[in-house]
């Protein structure tokens, strides 16, 4: 059984050369933006976090998703895998309107 | 979550597409879709599945969504090739199962009985049976965090912990170990831990050292009472508090080691009518403290737990 997913390729394109033995976990520390503040989704919360190149530029840019009009948010990475930097961020759009996964 | 995303070229066109978990178990069906719509319903039409949408990338735009119902609430779901046939899987997690014979959360698996360019999804399989669930899972990826060359399951759950469920099987057939936990959340309301609820987990290796880490979003509502009280009300406030959480204490009691879904109609009478007296005895005191002091804040945020190797 192996992982093969695109998702998994942009994470292969980010570390080539991870390895996972069983790591244990450090506790966290929180993604900030360019300015110091906390990258958050705002009211009623539910982030949920992908890191994968989503513009094409082979670098990956965290995409996330929230409760609040289930919306998306793209947030580009202008800076490099390793060393991401968050500035601003763009709702996802689909069919020539923001998407939205309503959750009502 | 409302929207949890998962970027994968789904039906192999060579574009990127979304996909997402839901939250509502009401889902409405397809509709004004451009592109295909990923089945999740058996033979004779009948919707078999957790809810996912699914935003078909063309020509760099994405067309709009397609909604595909339904069973459980607040899903979340993660694509891998589970069975190494070339095509894509689905990994789903639940936080509520509206089949109540399937316990706290669960993490299933949909094959792909149909191909790496038209998918069609198998009912869900769970796999975690024989595991007693004791907690709400809100998100699952599958990982291969041992490196043994099977795919184990992490999880995230209501609570903010962080779990592995080893493979303990073979290529063949897994068998999942109970689970460990990486990370213990909170373990209730209080915010014991920075990071708050709900936890939506993606792996990858953030830093590049090599270690693999887990990206975590979460929900939190923040107690701001504090923030705005006014020296003249804190003793009013003190004394409604401390009966506030006398309340909360005995409420927690009267639920402590109970499946509510598990019990049968009259154990659920008399524990609701348990609950109601203690509401009724605490309300002069919970009533007046809500709507005179009590202020939040909610949030989302991302997180980064790093991996490490001791």
């Amino acid at each position: 059984m192996k992982r093969t997913s695109l998702t998994v390729a942009a994470l292969l394109l980010v570390a080539a050369t991870a390895t996972a033995q069983s790591p244990q976990l450090a506790d966290p520390f929180q993604v900030k933006m360019a300015d110091g503040s906390p990258l958050e989704v705002g009211e009623i919360g539910h982030s949920a976090p992908v890191y994968a190149d989503f513009d094409g530029d082979e670098i990956p840019d965290l995409i996330v998703g929230e409760f609040k009009h289930g919306a998306c948010r793209i947030y580009k990475n202008y800076g490099t895998a390793h060393n991401p930097v968050f500035k601003d961020f763009k709702f996802f759009v689909a069919g020539g309107k923001q998407a939205t996964i309503p959750p009502d | 979550m409302g929207f949890a995303p998962q970027l994968v070229d789904i039906n192999g066109d060579g574009l990127k597409d979304i996909i997402s978990g839901s939250y509502c178990g009401d889902a409405p069906q397809p509709e004004g879709h451009t592109g295909h719509i990923v089945p999740v319903k058996d033979e004779n039409g009948k919707p078999v599945s957790e809810i996912f949408a699914y935003y078909r990338q063309i020509d760099g735009t994405y067309a709009d969504r397609v909604h595909v119902a339904i069973s459980h609430i607040h899903s979340a779901c993660s694509p891998v090739d589970w069975d190494g046939d070339g095509d894509f899987d689905l990994i789903t997690a639940a936080r509520i199962v509206l089949d109540k014979s399937s316990g706290l959360g669960l993490i299933n698996l949909m094959e792909n009985i149909g191909s790496r360019t038209e998918p069609r999804f198998a009912r869900p399989m769970n796999l975690l049976e024989g595991l007693e669930i004791k907690t709400a899972i809100t998100s699952a990826e599958a990982f291969d965090w041992d490196g043994d060359g099977l795919l184990d399951l992490l999880a995230g759950t209501e609570w903010g912990d962080i779990l592995w469920f080893r493979n303990e099987g073979t290529a063949e057939a897994c068998r999942f170990a109970e689970p460990t936990v990486l990370k213990e959340g909170s373990k209730s309301s209080k915010a014991e831990k920075p990071w708050g609820n709900r936890l939506a987990i993606f792996v990858t290796d953030w830093d590049g050292d090599g270690v693999y880490d887990i990206i975590t979003g979460d929900a939190r509502t923040e107690d701001i009472t504090e923030k705005f009280l006014k020296e003249e009300d804190r003793p009013e406030y003190e004394q409604l508090k401390a009966k506030v959480d006398e309340y909360s204490s005995k409420v927690s009691a009267l639920y402590e080691g109970k499946n509510y879904r598990r019990m049968n109609a009259k154990e659920r009478a008399e524990l609701t009518k348990a609950a109601q007296k203690i509401r009724e005895e605490y309300r002069p005191y919970t009533t007046p403290y809500y709507r005179k002091f009590y202020k939040t804040r909610s949030h989302g945020y991302v997180w980064i737990f790093r991996g490490i190797r001791e």
